[in-house]
């Protein structure tokens, strides 16, 4: 018998074979096994096998610096946790460990250009030519130079002061928007630079607070440790964690904050319930006096959207629960609420009496330099810089980020030539927007200092140890100024030639000072430094997660309290100068937010997009927070894309509607960017802090804009 | 011929369903003899009488050890105990050189998983026996079948490649384990088990 195998036997067989197929566990099975195959490719990396051993160290990743237990599996830090009982860690030092990895992260330094979608690999020698060139230029006239120090405070903050020292026109200056930056407004009231005093929130029975985020770690206060014997009163217009967490909220219109720190000092003098001899017959005080005046509780009641009696029930109990201190904050992703407000506010410590008293505003011994005596560039302000003079901007962000508007340091920028070189682990954040980017390594990578947080009442100093190698291709930011120095015939005195030996010699400097005590974190004993026999020993103890504190000198020297830090009666002009303009129909006030962490990094885990895109209990970057009514008033619905308009420009927004909101406002997220979570992003692209473009108070906490269709 | 067209077919889905449901599993896993045999039941019977805790055992810390190390081993097995070949192997090349045995482990978990043995003994209280079978009473140590392509073992997917009629111990995957936490009420995200 004859058989032909036919096109349509094949075609019957195929049938037959695919059905076939389709009925038993082979395609299934193998779908499955594929899936897993392919999370075993060799270029995917697995974390080692080995030995478990427990490290103590300290987080680096913002000022707050929390012990850190890290679990390492073969060398390698596999999961963080607060080292001291009862305590816990935010979401970015639970995933900290995740950053030597980030997608992000720098391999190499670049070149960015505007406009290019990817920076170009660039060689750091080149770096430190250009960078060298631009301060030859500087030299000869072309501009001055500024080093933005993103954690001022540290060896490394010393050495680029060291390093400028021979340049006229070099300044140092903290980056905008810093925790603590607010108190640069208390220098000029007490006539000092604030490395030499402190907040004694901890000995306060009451904190009055103006949008600082004291119950979530600002100001190094454990407030749920303290709520027996502290109470809190938070002025925030946002239904923030502090606000929450006070025994008070008064939730003031954004940007009223110095009508109602005035409007408190008016209760307090009108009702004879301070002593001001040590301020009276002063012409600062017969300002104020004139200022204040202006600012009866009603009146300041109706600018802010209070009840007057919440402003005299303040009033009183600041007189009456005492000792109580009165603190200005930077709202997280907000920045400061500017001069005269954090000046109206830092006057009620003065008329309080609050200065040089336990619980109040403290003397405060600075941490040793780390090096010679040598002549050292001068610390500036940011604001105090001319705008279009700068020839050279090197932003340090080698151990943290700010979030602020880069306009602040654009228009400094000299039209005639430019440059700006950053140092960050990261191609996020500040580095995203400089000419040139330099690697550095990150968290648990190298040593990094923590020194005296900006409110603690003593000086301290601990370190976060290195747990992982560094990374080829990352700068120590030491060796880079060695290098610059070299490069630009600058004199960099001292044998010190990494971020390592530099903190060495701090650390040494501290042991033959032999004052102050070690705490441990395991379990809160303190070790004399006397008793340490060697510097090495101190060395030891730091980079196994202690901090050294300084023993406390709560006595500061006399000297000149100025109650409107030199602005006279301009102090009260703010405030009315915001109920006296008139605004456009539909205007809204925009409030930049973020989360404390992320305000403090250029990056975040990845993972924790599932927190911040994806789990709704926090916001994503470019999120516009509505509250309904608002939201009604305009005719927008959640979810709704719309653009959002201020005199920056424009973008488009998502709409979200929280009754936490108040009418009248938007609330923006401002971080993490995306690009801190991972995301490829152009660099220098616009971003919603784009939008915010600060005032003449150097404040973007509450800008004007509108929320338009389309 | 009439019914040649339907032939065709017949033979296609014959020949298709052959190769899915004998050929298949029989070529998806490789079969490795452990490197030594090893009886539970002796360990666990009543005249030496330990139990799955003395060896596999939860620290302090809550962490499991997993095998035990040749330390856990050794003070029992100095000299050979009995008379058997394996025995006398196992004294001779691990003991006294000291080398820890290369166990192929059967519950080995892929690596994107992260399994913790404290809350589910610990907490849960569940008995060995619920995911590992009655691992315990056998004398011998089965063959370890290894998956071709993902290189993980066999009683993962389980031994059915359709996964039907199994025990409820067999079976080691996602869907196993929240099936079993649905079952109990117990809340479970991406997170719990994907670091």
């Amino acid at each position: 018998m004859k058989f032909n195998v036919t096109r349509r036997d094949v075609l019957r067989f195929a049938g037959g074979a695919a059905i076939g197929t389709a009925l038993s566990p082979m395609p299934w099975n193998l779908t499955d096994d594929l899936a897993i195959w392919t999370q075993n490719w060799s270029w995917i990396p697995k974390p080692p096998k080995g030995e478990r051993a427990t490290r103590t160290t300290v987080c680096a990743l913002c000022p707050a610096g929390c012990p850190v237990e890290a679990r390492c599996i073969g060398g390698l830090p596999v999961a963080l946790r607060a080292a001291n009982d009862g305590a816990a860690l935010c979401p970015l030092g639970m995933t900290g460990h995740h950053l030597p990895h980030h997608p992000n992260r720098l391999t190499g330094a670049v070149g960015i250009t505007r406009g290019e979608r990817r920076p170009a690999a660039v060689t750091t020698d080149m770096v430190v030519r250009e960078t060298a060139r631009a301060i030859r230029s500087a030299r000869a006239g072309a501009g001055s130079v500024v080093v933005l120090d993103t954690r001022p405070g540290r060896s490394g903050s010393w050495a680029w002061r060291r390093l400028l020292a021979g340049i006229d026109s070099a300044v140092v200056a903290a980056a905008p928007g810093l925790e603590g930056a607010s108190l640069a407004s208390l220098d000029t009231m007490l006539d000092a630079r604030s490395q030499s005093f402190g907040l004694d929130l901890r000995n306060a029975r009451t904190i009055l607070s103006f949008g600082a985020p004291v119950a979530e770690g600002w100001g190094q206060l454990d407030l749920a440790a303290a709520r027996e014997s502290v109470r809190l009163v938070q002025v925030e217009p946002m239904r923030s964690r502090t606000a929450e967490s006070a025994d008070r909220w008064l939730p003031a219109r954004p940007g009223t904050e110095a009508a109602v720190a005035l409007a408190i000092a008016n209760v307090l003098l009108a009702e004879g319930l301070v002593d001001t001899t040590a301020l009276s017959g002063t012409d600062e005080f017969d300002s104020y006096l004139s200022v204040i005046a202006g600012f009866s509780p009603d009146r300041a009641a109706a600018i802010a959207g209070l009840a007057p009696d919440e402003i005299f029930a303040t009033a009183r109990e600041l007189a009456s629960s005492g000792p109580s201190i009165v603190v200005a904050g930077e709202q997280p992703g907000g920045g400061p609420l500017g001069r005269p407000a954090e000046t109206a506010i830092f006057g009620l410590n003065l008329l309080l009496g609050n200065v040089d008293r336990e619980g109040g505003i403290v003397g405060r011994t600075p941490l040793p330099a780390p090096g010679d005596d040598a002549p050292l560039t001068p610390l500036a302000r940011l604001d105090e810089i001319p705008d279009h003079s700068v020839a050279l901007v090197i932003i340090d962000a080698s151990a943290g980020d700010g979030v602020y508007p880069w306009s602040l340091v654009a228009r400094k920028l000299s039209p005639k030539g430019s440059l700006v070189v950053a140092l960050s682990p990261f191609l996020s954040g500040s580095a995203a927007r400089a000419n040139f980017a330099v690697p550095t390594p990150p968290y648990l990578e190298t040593i990094h200092e923590l020194p005296t947080s900006f409110a603690e009442p003593v000086a301290s100093i601990a370190l976060s140890a290195p747990l992982l190698p560094t990374r080829s291709g990352a700068v120590d930011p030491v060796a880079f100024m060695r290098s610059i120095a070299r490069a630009a015939g600058l004199d960099l005195a001292g044998e010190w030639a990494t971020t390592e030996s530099l903190i060495r010699e701090r650390v040494a400097r501290i042991h033959r000072a032999g004052s102050g005590t070690v705490t441990s974190p395991a379990d809160g004993s303190a070790t004399l430094v006397a008793e340490l026999s060697t510097s090495d020993e101190l060395w030891d103890a730091l980079l196994a997660g202690g901090r050294w504190s300084a023993a406390p000198s709560n006595t500061m020297p006399p000297r000149t309290m100025r109650i409107t830090g030199g602005l006279g009666t301009a102090l009260g002009e703010l405030p009315t100068r915001a109920t006296a303009t008139p605004r456009p129909t539909g205007t809204l006030t925009l409030v930049p937010r973020a989360t404390r962490d992320t305000s403090a990094s250029a990056a975040v885990s990845p993972v924790l997009t599932k927190l911040y895109q994806e789990s709704g209990l926090r916001g994503s970057t470019g999120t516009a927070v509505l509250n309904p009514r608002t939201a009604a008033s305009l005719g927008f619905a959640a979810g709704r894309n719309v653009r959002l308009l201020t005199a920056a420009g424009a973008m488009r927004v998502a709409l979200m509607l929280d009754e936490g909101v108040m009418p009248g406002v938007v609330e923006i997220v401002v971080a993490p960017e995306r690009s801190a979570l991972g995301e490829k992003t152009a660099p220098g692209a616009r971003t919603v802090l784009d939008l915010l473009t600060p005032g003449n108070e150097q404040t973007w906490s509450a800008v004007d804009a509108q929320l338009l269709e389309g | 011929m009439p019914n040649r067209g339907w032939m065709t077919f017949v033979v296609g889905l014959g020949s298709a369903l052959a190769l899915g449901w004998v050929a298949f599993p029989r070529l998806q896993y490789r079969t490795i003899e452990q490197p030594l045999q090893f009886s539970h039941k002796v360990h666990t019977s009543e005249a030496v009488g330990m139990t799955c805790e003395d060896c596999h055992s939860l620290g302090d810390d809550g962490r499991f050890t997993g095998l035990p190390s040749m330390a856990t081993c050794e003070p029992c097995h100095t000299e050979p105990q009995g008379q058997t070949a394996e025995e006398k192997r196992f004294v001779d090349e691990y003991v006294a050189k000291g080398r820890e045995i290369e166990w192929l482990v059967y519950a080995r978990q892929p690596e994107n998983v992260y399994f913790s043995h404290a809350p589910h003994v610990g907490l849960a209280g569940i008995a060995c026996a619920r995911c590992h079978g009655p691992h315990g009473g056998t004398d011998r140590l089965r063959p370890y079948q290894e998956n071709r392509l993902s290189s993980y073992s066999r009683d993962i997917w389980g031994p059915s490649p359709t996964r039907l009629r199994r025990a409820e111990w067999q079976g080691m995957k996602m869907t196993d384990c929240s099936s079993c936490h649905d079952a109990h009420g117990v809340r479970q995200s991406c997170l719990t088990c994907h670091k």
